[in-house]
């Protein structure tokens, strides 16, 4: 019986494909034989898999990196010319303020597009949508107020109760669970989906009773109708699509969506057709998708024509 | 505002020579976990950010720096797998999170010992071991590039595989 040996270099010279025609020959014959060490290649192929190594560019990442300070110091600069008319403006609303909160009211704010992901002082974690707005008092981080949209995982604590209040007065409460609240102020409606654990929504001015959410349930208050109803999730609506960076309506009126897209892309959306706005859509999006391409997908199941007003920067859809 | 410009300077100094130091190893980790050149390009750029913003907070130490540097890209590469990976069920985000958590661990203690292992080599080994792997030469054109026998580089890579196989062997 033939033979065959196979040194590691050669073996190296072979995986890192540097190998000439008779080295590449003689391994390949090695593997087809009964001397094949096939832990030996493996552990050969690992070791070349470990060892790579990229070679960016540095300078190239220094000089990126000097651009967005640059730009970050810039912005502060021209912020501050704002904030003094911006002082003006809030000292009323501030005097206003300081008679309820104080100084230890932190606020966390989104702009369009933006998501951010705080981590509470107990422990909990949030995520917060697009054009939202999250504040608490640092004495008592288990109280807060949203207005817009997040997603809440809340660390257990039987002693202090968890409660998220919106600018509608709806509270959630809860004890170690994880559940998104919604309610942009420019939505008729207020939305909470439980995933896990239990909630409870109350409100003190619109509805006597308390709910009870049970995992997979979802209770929505329309702040025109005054109405609330409490109704099942089937698996698509239960997913927080926009923390996976999507945005997903199920069923949902133009309207509605307008307000998302809001959220997201800045501009706002007109209907000239009353029509058209209380249509329903059912759709996922990357979150990346250009605002006019969502438009053209839309437009396939219902035509309508759109048109940006550069001046306002304004949707007028017809 | 003189005075702001020149420490801003002096830090912008300061940050070129982190750039030159950790850069490439930061990417380089990036890189092995998410297997995305942009991705890991963008997030070691958020990473230096980060520091640039809370540099006045820790510590001047290239210990406290490096770890600063390292456990918030880290936390960044898991904040975006799992936006990438939560697609499927949000009640698996625990264990999906524990999962990737080792998974880039490891990574990291495999880059870190593969350093140790370039550390222990001799120089020229190192060299030569790198043409090899990096550049993808072969033995003959390492041999006349570098004036030595084709014998020669044959040992010196023969003790670099024996090295790594014998440093990495948990890995392998």
């Amino acid at each position: 019986m033939e033979h065959f040996e196979i040194t590691e270099t050669e073996l190296w010279e072979y995986i890192s494909k540097t190998a000439d025609d008779t080295t590449i020959q003689s391994v390949e014959q090695w593997m087809d034989s009964a001397d094949f060490n096939e832990a030996l290649f493996i552990k050969i192929t690992a070791l070349y898999n470990h060892t790579e190594e990229q070679n960016p560019s540095v300078e190239l990442a220094k000089k990126r990196f000097r651009t967005s300070i640059q730009k970050k110091t810039v912005a502060w600069k021209e912020l501050l010319k704002y904030a003094a008319i911006l002082i003006v403006l809030l000292s009323g609303t501030y005097i206003y303020n300081t008679i309820s909160s104080n100084k230890n009211q932190i606020v966390v704010q989104t702009t369009f597009g933006e998501q951010k992901k705080i981590d509470l002082p107990d422990g909990s974690r949030v995520w917060l949508n697009a054009s939202s707005t999250l504040s608490y008092d640092v004495k008592s981080p288990r109280t807060l107020y949203l207005e817009g949209e997040g997603f809440f995982e809340v660390a257990k604590d039987t002693l202090r109760p968890f409660m998220v209040t919106t600018p509608d007065q709806i509270t959630v409460k809860a004890l170690g669970t994880s559940f998104n609240v919604k309610s942009y102020a420019s939505s008729q409606i207020t939305e909470t989906k439980l995933r896990t654990g239990k909630v409870e929504v109350t409100s003190d001015t619109h509805f006597t009773e308390s709910i009870l959410l049970i995992p997979d349930e979802k209770v929505t208050y329309n702040k025109g109708t005054k109405e609330v109803v409490k109704s099942k999730m089937d698996s698509n609506e239960s997913r927080i699509a926009w923390k996976e960076g999507l945005i997903q309506f199920e069923n949902k009126t133009f309207r509605e969506i307008a307000i998302d897209l809001k959220a997201q892309f800045g501009q706002h959306i007109y209907f000239k057709n009353i029509d058209i706005a209380a249509t329903k859509f059912t759709g996922t999006f990357n979150k990346t998708t250009p605002i006019y391409e969502i438009f053209e997908i839309l437009k396939i199941s219902k035509d309508f024509t759109y048109k940006l007003n550069t001046a306002t920067n304004e949707w007028m859809i017809e | 505002m003189n005075k702001k410009n020149t420490s801003n300077s002096v830090k912008e100094a300061k940050f070129s020579n982190l750039f030159d130091r950790h850069y490439k190893k930061l990417y380089n980790y990036a890189y092995k976990v998410l297997r995305d050149a942009d991705f890991s390009e963008e997030l070691v750029q958020e990473t230096f950010i980060k520091l640039w913003e809370n540099f006045e907070n820790i510590k001047e130490s290239e210990r406290a720096i490096a770890s600063f540097l390292i456990i918030s890209l880290k936390n960044k590469i898991i904040d975006e797998y799992r936006k990438k990976q939560t697609r499927t069920k949000h009640t698996n985000i625990y264990a999906l999170h524990i999962n990737i958590e080792t998974q880039i661990d490891k990574q990291w203690e495999i880059a870190q010992c593969i350093e140790n292992i370039y550390a222990t080599l001799e120089q020229k080994t190192v060299k030569i071991f790198k043409l090899s792997r990096d550049k993808g030469l072969t033995y003959k054109e390492i041999s006349k590039l570098q004036g030595i026998s084709i014998k020669t580089v044959e040992l010196h890579i023969s003790k670099a595989l024996t090295a790594f196989k014998s440093g990495l062997k948990d890995y392998l």
